[in-house]
């Protein structure tokens, strides 16, 4: 959890990068672009990386906290099982 | 290729679009009817792809012109973006959880439900939008009628005509599709399916074009980066300032613009969605940016000079001899134009409604009612009125849209006019942030702090945006107004050399921050924000809670009485159907029977959520509050926000847990005593009743007969006498005939004769047979008789029994002036369900549990002129029949619904059930 908040900080300082090097000579636009799109597909393989461990957590918490009736389920009609509604739809857990 | 075709193209386009979404939506609804959640069109691929709404004509044409003239700065306004998503964990999942938890329906609606459910807020957030999104919408038609100019060169074009009719098409597509119901919970399945599907045909064109360039103009990739360095510019060069201002910029952008914030949020189906748009949707960014620097140094090394360089994708192709690929980009240009129309406009059209025509409506309304003008129980259905502000609203944000095209000309930079809009609605970050991670913001400070931001954006960056002498002098705008230089538009308090949008962004925000953090610091949050400020920002620690623990905005019960009300104001609101299940299953959760539960706070809560899904947090709150009063927040509940203790919370969070199911246990318990005792004083009374019953008519007879044995008695009056006997005598068979009917529905032993017949006939004869009832009285009956052309298969003279019954009773009771029924039918599945409504007063609450009892009546037995068995005989009629009758509260009358089912099962299969 702690890699995925330090992500974004450490992509916005290597986006910064290009700036500095424009100051210094530079490599060209398009050298700079090489950088910044190799930048970028790096950046989403380590967000891939990391959504599965988080999309985990995010599901154990749902399930330790909510177990009833998910939102899709909520309008249903009258038939017993709508006890759910509201009591748990706002409630999907942390 | 010339107008003839690509009218038609895009046309038929729209018309395929327009397939997409009912298909989708059609199919939503049959998934739902039968109780399974739309699994494919609710899938993170469909969500990632809602996403790229993003990207609208402005990246499709307007990027590749951003890169022909300031190289790669183009891809800020991607980056800021994915550092955004790739960064969830930070702001995305609590707002994509507030947002869940709250029912949010809006960017406006999030704050001003944080903000103390104050509407003022929601007014302010909602304007902003508005004349933020104007430019916006604005750029979105430029680029469709700059796509239609480029086909067609040599045919004359009015751009503002051609404008004109887009805007109009857009608006009906948007109101046919974004407002044909109000769903609970804000969601579009087709509109959204309809987006993810131009989502993938913007990407397919501009990649098509791309590849197109590297490998068919330029000799691959190594080429292609040559050329771009051949074609650099002096001004292509990276500036400090605007590189980090511009991802900071769309990174707030991608959050606070509201189209986004409604397919981000409002739209979401799951949460852990956000995690594979987390990467997936910086992967989309990356592919539809990846070949847009190709495409401006293509066009600037193939095109002749002087083309407008935000057409580079549509005349490159149209110009080197590939039509095919033309008509591909100018489709992929119309999808990425209109997706982002349709849901600003859906966006939009739900805060203006929201925050801005219903409150205007319900203050009138309570003017009236203060007048007495109208009844102060209003049942009027407010769902028409919603849904007619939304289509209004739409029409007034693509009419700005418009206006806006056509006053400022329509020719400037495709991303310049798109930066207006992005510094606008970052306006609203400062409120948002604040919201979500600090308790001490207050809603002055977020109404002082936005304000103060949207007038200084509108000084310095919108109004100039219009050019010199349009709106602002052009003396104005270079020496200040009064001539005081000061306080020109674009270097305010002398800043002067600064780039007009930085130089806005600074002052606007910091103007902004600093008012809004002043605002919170002086002023003194109210108790109900200071409930919602915990709910927002400590979302995690109270879910992990039980929910009844914390917070909440309702601390006292409702008066038993205002159960009623409170129902008959959410049927306005969800619709009657849903409205009775949500209150039926509360009751129920209550361990009650019947459509009333007992109005506790925690049932406020989750009515007041309920509602706050269709009309907004600050409305429903405001609709219950008028009902309830102003019985708000307690000390004790104040108390346990503040103390955070998580042990204390857990430990106490369990004691109520358990409380409540013991007083729920107990609540069934002590109902159930109640029904014994109850049973047995009514087998007393009922055997003293049907005495009275039996012997009231015994007696005269006796006493008649009497009479006749003697001898002085003339022919009249034996005539008279003997008539008098013969009637009472058949009062007493029909008495007997009832009780022994009773008792051989009640034990089920009854022979059901089955047969096939239609609903609507069924109807008929019963309203026949009932006229005799009190013949004098002239009922207006309702009916829709569509709906009633239902096939059934049950006992038809027993259902007709019930029929005849229930509106006798009606002819017999209703006491209005001009009696009227209402006969509704509906069909759910393989269920009918029949209502009753008469506009009489009503049975009265602790009366409707009795009224199906033998023997009970309401008023004075002579009056009635019946024994009281009729609603019970029809209670057991319709459990013989699988269904049931039930009295429906809060419809403005008495009503009685009986349900059963289409086809009746053999007993068998019944009596195994």
């Amino acid at each position: 959890m702690d890699a995925a908040r330090i992500l974004p900080v450490v992509g916005f300082v290597l986006i910064l990068l290009p700036v500095l090097w424009t100051h210094s000579g530079g490599f060209g636009t398009a050298g700079e672009a090489v950088y910044l799109f190799g930048l970028w597909g790096l950046l989403i393989v380590a967000a891939a990386l990391l959504s599965a461990p988080l999309r985990g957590a995010l599901r154990r918490d749902a399930q330790g906290n909510a177990p009833d009736a998910r939102p899709e389920t909520r309008t249903r009609p009258v038939d017993g099982t709508g006890v759910g509604t509201g009591g748990g739809a706002e409630r999907d857990g942390p | 290729m010339t107008l003839n075709i690509l009218i038609p193209a895009a046309l038929g386009y729209v018309v395929f679009l327009f397939l997409i979404a009912s298909l989708a939506e059609r199919r939503a609804e049959v998934l739902r009817a039968a109780g399974r959640a739309p699994r494919f069109l609710r899938s993170p691929v469909i969500y990632t792809l809602s996403l790229s709404v993003y990207c609208t004509a402005w990246t499709f044409y307007g990027a590749v012109g951003y890169a022909a003239r300031s190289g790669l700065e183009y891809v800020t306004i991607y980056l800021g973006p994915t550092l955004v998503f790739v960064g969830w964990w930070w702001l995305l999942r609590k707002l994509v959880r507030i947002g869940k938890a709250q029912r949010v329906t809006s960017i406006a609606d999030l704050i001003s439900s944080r903000y103390g459910k104050s509407n003022a807020v929601g007014v302010i957030v909602t304007l902003l939008a508005l004349v933020a999104t104007t430019p916006y919408i604005a750029l979105q038609l430029q680029s469709i009628a700059l796509s239609f100019g480029a086909f067609a060169a040599d045919q004359p074009l009015a751009p503002k005509q051609l404008a004109l009719w887009v805007a109009a098409g857009l608006a009906l597509f948007t109101i046919l599709f974004g407002t044909r119901n109000l769903d609970a919970n804000e969601q579009h399945h087709g509109v959204v399916t309809a987006i993810a599907f131009e989502a993938v045909v913007k990407l397919v064109a501009l990649i098509a074009v791309g590849a197109w360039v590297v490998w068919g103009l330029a000799d691959g990739p190594a080429d292609i980066m040559a050329r771009i360095s051949e074609v650099e510019l002096p001004e292509w060069e990276i500036q400090m300032g605007r590189w980090m201002g511009l991802t900071f910029l769309a990174g707030v952008a991608v959050v606070t613009l509201p189209r986004m914030f409604q397919v981000l949020v409002v739209e979401n189906a799951d949460e852990t969605h956000l995690a594979i748009a987390s990467w997936a949707f910086p992967l989309y960014l990356l592919a539809i940016s990846l070949f847009v620097l190709p495409i401006a140094a293509a066009g600037l090394t193939f095109l002749p000079e002087g083309m407008n360089p935000d057409l580079f994708v549509l005349s490159l192709p149209h110009s080197l001899g590939q039509p095919g690929l033309a008509m591909l980009a100018f489709l992929g240009g119309l999808s990425a134009a209109t997706s982002m129309v349709i849901i600003a406009a859906i966006a939009l059209a739900t805060m203006m409604s929201n925050h801005i025509v219903v409150p205007l409506w319900l203050a009138s309304r309570r003017r009236a009612a203060g007048r007495g003008a109208i009844p102060s129980r209003d049942a009027s259905d407010m769902r028409g009125l919603v849904l007619n502000a939304r289509r209004l609203s739409i029409g007034v944000i693509l009419g700005l849209g418009y206006l806006y095209f056509a006053v400022s000309g329509g020719s400037r930079a495709l991303a310049a006019i798109g930066l207006i809009s992005f510094a606008g609605m970052a306006q609203v970050l400062p409120a948002l942030v604040g919201a979500l991670y600090w308790r001490g913001a207050s809603r002055i400070g977020a109404a002082l702090g936005t304000s103060v931001g949207t007038l200084a954006w509108l000084y310095t960056l919108f109004l100039p945006s219009f050019g010199p002498d349009v709106i602002l002098s052009a003396a104005l705008m270079n020496e200040g107004p009064f001539g005081l230089s000061w306080l020109r538009p674009h270097a305010l308090f002398g800043v002067e050399g600064l780039d007009p949008l930085l130089h806005a962004l600074f002052w606007s925000l910091l103007m902004n921050v600093a008012a809004f953090l002043a605002g919170s610091l002086v002023s003194f949050p109210s108790p109900v924000e200071r409930v919602q400020s915990a709910q927002f920002v400590n979302v995690y620690d109270l879910a992990a809670s039980d929910e009844s623990t914390v917070a909440r905005g309702w601390s006292h019960d409702a008066a038993e009485n205002e159960a009623e009300d409170l129902l008959a104001m959410s049927q306005r609101i969800l619709g009657a159907d849903v409205a009775l299940a949500f209150f039926a299953a509360a009751a129920r959760g209550q361990g009650k029977g019947g459509f009333l539960p007992d109005p506790t706070p925690d049932f406020l809560n989750r009515l007041e959520r309920e509602l706050a899904g269709s009309v907004g947090a600050a409305t429903a709150h405001a609709m219950i509050a008028q009902i309830v009063g102003g019985r708000l927040v307690t000390v004790a509940d104040l108390m346990a926000v503040a103390s955070e203790t998580a042990q204390i919370m857990e430990h106490s969070a369990q004691l109520e847990a358990k409380s409540e199911e013991l007083a729920r246990t107990a609540r069934q318990l002590s109902e159930a005593n109640e029904m014994l005792q109850r049973l047995s004083v009514q087998k007393d009374s009922f055997l003293s009743q049907i005495s009275h019953e039996l012997r009231t008519p015994m007696t005269s007879i006796r006493a008649f007969s009497e009479i006749l044995m003697d001898d002085e008695v003339t022919q009249d009056e034996t005539l008279r006498y003997a008539r008098i006997i013969h009637d009472e005598s058949i009062r007493l068979t029909r008495l007997l005939d009832d009780l022994l009917d009773l008792s051989v529905l009640e034990n089920g032993q009854v022979n059901l004769d089955i047969e096939d017949a239609n609903l609507h006939e069924l109807i008929d004869r019963a309203l026949m047979a009932s006229n005799s009832v009190q013949p004098q009285r002239d009922f207006v009956i309702r009916r829709q008789v569509a709906d009633e052309d239902i096939a059934l298969r049950t006992d038809i003279g027993r259902l007709t029994q019930v029929f005849i019954n229930i509106l006798s009773n009606a002819r017999k009771y209703c006491d209005s002036a001009q009696p009227e029924l209402r006969i509704v039918v509906r069909k759910r599945a393989a269920q009918v369900a029949v209502d009753f409504i008469d506009n009489g007063s009503g049975i009265p609450k602790q009366s409707q549990v009795l009224i199906f009892e033998k023997f009970a009546r309401l008023t004075d037995t002579h009056k009635a002129g019946g024994a009281g068995l009729g609603l019970a005989i029809c209670r057991e009629i319709m459990l013989n029949l699988g269904g049931d009758i039930a009295y429906v509260p809060g419809q403005g009358g008495t009503a009685f619904r009986v349900t059963f089912p289409l086809v009746l099962k053999p007993r068998a299969a019944r009596a195994a059930r």
